[in-house]
């Protein structure tokens, strides 16, 4: 005899009873997910504003009971917030348009023109991508320390030149297509140029304009979710770098990553004879973090949607 | 032919065009790429001495390697640990950062709040903040009663006696109190996975789960036989991310080895740590491309 059918209404009850399910795991995992994500950033917040002395107090746990901007005030005063957060903010936004300009024209070049050695170059491009930093610190290093081209400065007599604490360091890279993971803008701006349709270039084409006009003044103009994308990684990266920053950064004038990793060498290296209680510490180092993250997280929280629209959009599958 | 003929034809021509395009990268990947790499080849066989106004290099065999393999302790121990420890954690956040791009990829009250904390990770991702913040959530933790043990907490106490109980083996319980144990972290890894992931997820055509949906598929049905075969390139892609990730990580055992042979000065120990580390990790990126590779041609 063969199963009597469902009715209709017990069906309907079964599929409500698994969607309810279905969002109830969802809820439990996102709830779960987001909470692992934000308690850090909230006991930064915790630790930096109350008094360092009440962490020694068992009784206060999330609220702080006495609210202090000593903290604060130290770490402003211990990472020279003012001149290096200006300094940050140049070198990371100088980067990030020496990147878009270098990185779109080289994805450009990939995505549309044919060349024999096309393939061997993108593979190169692929290399960037996996060969870490730290593999070739140390030759990195000794190259911006005894700058040169080819031995052409030696051959003026100008001699090798003494690069370290100067932008060129992080500058000249981004130029050249080579600065922090260029090779994913590369690989980002190459996947958008070929979802881009061809009709466009080829009338601008017929219109008489050469192949940096339609780049400059076609392509350009119509990529802005790639942009977009690449702009706030890139910014990002280079806010955040504190390996080629405290490499290249030696001296008063620091990028705000490299101060905030050096204060916290220092506190570990002296944790008890410095100037600071081991509480102190913990607040100055909270506090400086939170300097740190705030400025890209304004700068999220204003482009937000555009750049999760903009990653949707760009399409890196191809 | 009367017409006068340009110096290039119309396909050299392009090709012109398209190297000047690529010519930065050609430039860069000369001088920041290839120059360090094989000065660091030539390092791993000398004695770097840094001097005033220059560096001193002297060739000494395999010396570096000899002592890297067989005089220090460490250094073999911390590689292993380390590509164990990715072979685990890779999979693991790949996992999570599907699962999470699946969730928000689907429409639900509060999607745009959700999307905004999950990429949260990738503007904070600085190496010293998460650096502080583990500390930080260390040291509390040891307030508030949880259990530290070699600077990672253990909140899970409970789920071992209650794996116990369920009569697993010991192998699995360790499985499952490290995996617990490690999941702050790995969270805090997967905001450029869940990126990318989106993205791979929103270039999948809607039609095709229009037609699943009226051949009567269930939400499992789709998942494995239209969304994850259409996301394989997305998955390889992501994979080698994430090892390569894992690998320049500060938190990395071994690259913490390098990084300190390199505050001593001894260039040439740590140009040969990097190199052997750099060699595993590229025997592995391209173990796990033919595997995927393999595996994407059988249900792709």
């Amino acid at each position: 005899m063969a199963k009597p059918a469902k009715s209709e209404a017990l069906y309907r009850s079964e599929k409500a009873a698994i969607k309810l399910a279905g969002g109830l795991f969802r809820l439990m995992l996102v709830v779960g997910v987001c909470y692992l994500l934000i308690f850090p950033l909230l006991y930064l917040i915790v630790s930096a504003v109350q008094e360092p002395e009440s962490m020694k107090d068992a009784t206060v746990v999330w609220v702080p009971k006495v609210l202090s901007t000593q903290s604060f005030a130290n770490a402003i005063s211990e990472l020279n917030y003012g001149k290096s957060f200006l300094f940050s903010l140049f070198l990371s936004a100088a980067a990030t348009l020496l990147t878009l300009i270098s990185c779109s024209a080289v994805g450009y070049g990939f995505a549309r023109f044919q060349f024999a050695e096309k393939k061997i170059a993108f593979f190169l491009v692929i290399l960037l991508i996996i060969v870490p930093p730290q593999t070739t610190m140390m030759s990195t290093y000794l190259n911006f320390r005894f700058f040169d081209i080819g031995g052409i400065l030696a051959a003026l007599g100008i001699g090798p030149i003494n690069m370290i604490d100067s932008p060129v360091t992080i500058l000249l890279p981004a130029m050249l297509a080579s600065g922090i993971r260029a090779g994913l803008s590369i690989f980002i701006f190459r996947q958008f140029f070929l979802g881009q349709p061809k009709e466009l270039e080829e009338a601008a084409k017929i219109d008489g304009c050469g192949v940096f006009g339609t780049y400059a003044k076609i392509m350009m103009p119509l990529s802005a979710p790639a942009i977009i994308t690449v702009s706030v990684f890139t910014f990002v990266w280079y806010w955040n770098d504190s390996f080629y920053s405290e490499m290249f950064f030696t001296g008063e004038l620091k990028p705000l990553a490299a101060g905030l990793a050096s204060l916290r060498e220092a506190f570990l290296a002296d944790v008890t004879n410095s100037n600071f209680t081991a509480q102190e510490q913990r607040g100055i180092l909270a506090a400086a973090s939170l300097l740190c993250v705030i400025p890209p997280l304004i700068l999220y929280g204003i482009v937000q949607r555009k750049f999760a629209e903009s990653i949707e959009r760009t399409g890196i599958v191809g | 032919m009367k017409k006068k003929k340009s110096f290039l034809s119309l396909k050299g021509k392009e090709s012109a065009a398209g190297r000047m395009f690529v010519l930065p990268f050609y430039v860069g990947f000369l001088l920041f790429s290839l120059t360090p790499l094989v000065k660091t080849l030539i390092m791993t066989v000398n004695d770097v001495k840094v001097e005033y106004g220059g560096y001193n290099m002297s060739y000494i065999g395999l010396e570096n390697f000899n002592y890297i393999y067989n005089v220090d302790t460490d250094f073999l121990y911390n590689l292993f640990s380390a590509v164990g420890n990715m072979l685990w954690q890779v999979p693991v956040v790949l996992i999570v950062s599907i699962i999470l791009a699946q969730i928000i990829n689907t429409r639900f009250f509060g999607r745009t709040f959700v999307r905004a904390i999950l990429f949260v990770p990738v503007i904070v991702m600085t190496g010293t903040v998460v650096l502080i913040i583990q500390n930080d959530v260390v040291a509390s933790a040891a307030l508030n009663g949880g259990i530290v043990a070699g600077g990672q907490i253990e909140y899970t106490t409970g789920l071992e006696d209650v794996l116990l109980q369920a009569g697993l083996g010991s192998k699995v319980i360790d499985f499952f109190i490290t995996l617990t144990n490690g999941m702050f972290n790995l969270i805090w890894k997967t905001g450029v996975q869940i990126v990318i992931f989106l993205a791979g997820l929103q270039s999948i055509s809607p039609t095709l789960y229009e037609a699943s949906a009226i051949e009567g598929a269930t939400q499992w049905e789709n998942f494995f036989k239209i969304t994850l075969p259409m996301m394989m390139p997305i998955i390889v892609i992501n994979t080698v991310f994430t090892i390569v990730d894992f690998f320049t990580d500060s938190t990395n055992e071994a690259m913490n080895q390098v990084m300190v042979a390199v505050k001593n000065l001894l260039f040439g120990r740590a140009a040969a740590m990097a190199f052997s580390y750099f060699v595993l990790i590229g025997i592995m990126i391209a173990a796990v491309m033919f595997i995927l590779s393999k595996l994407s041609k059988k249900y792709g």
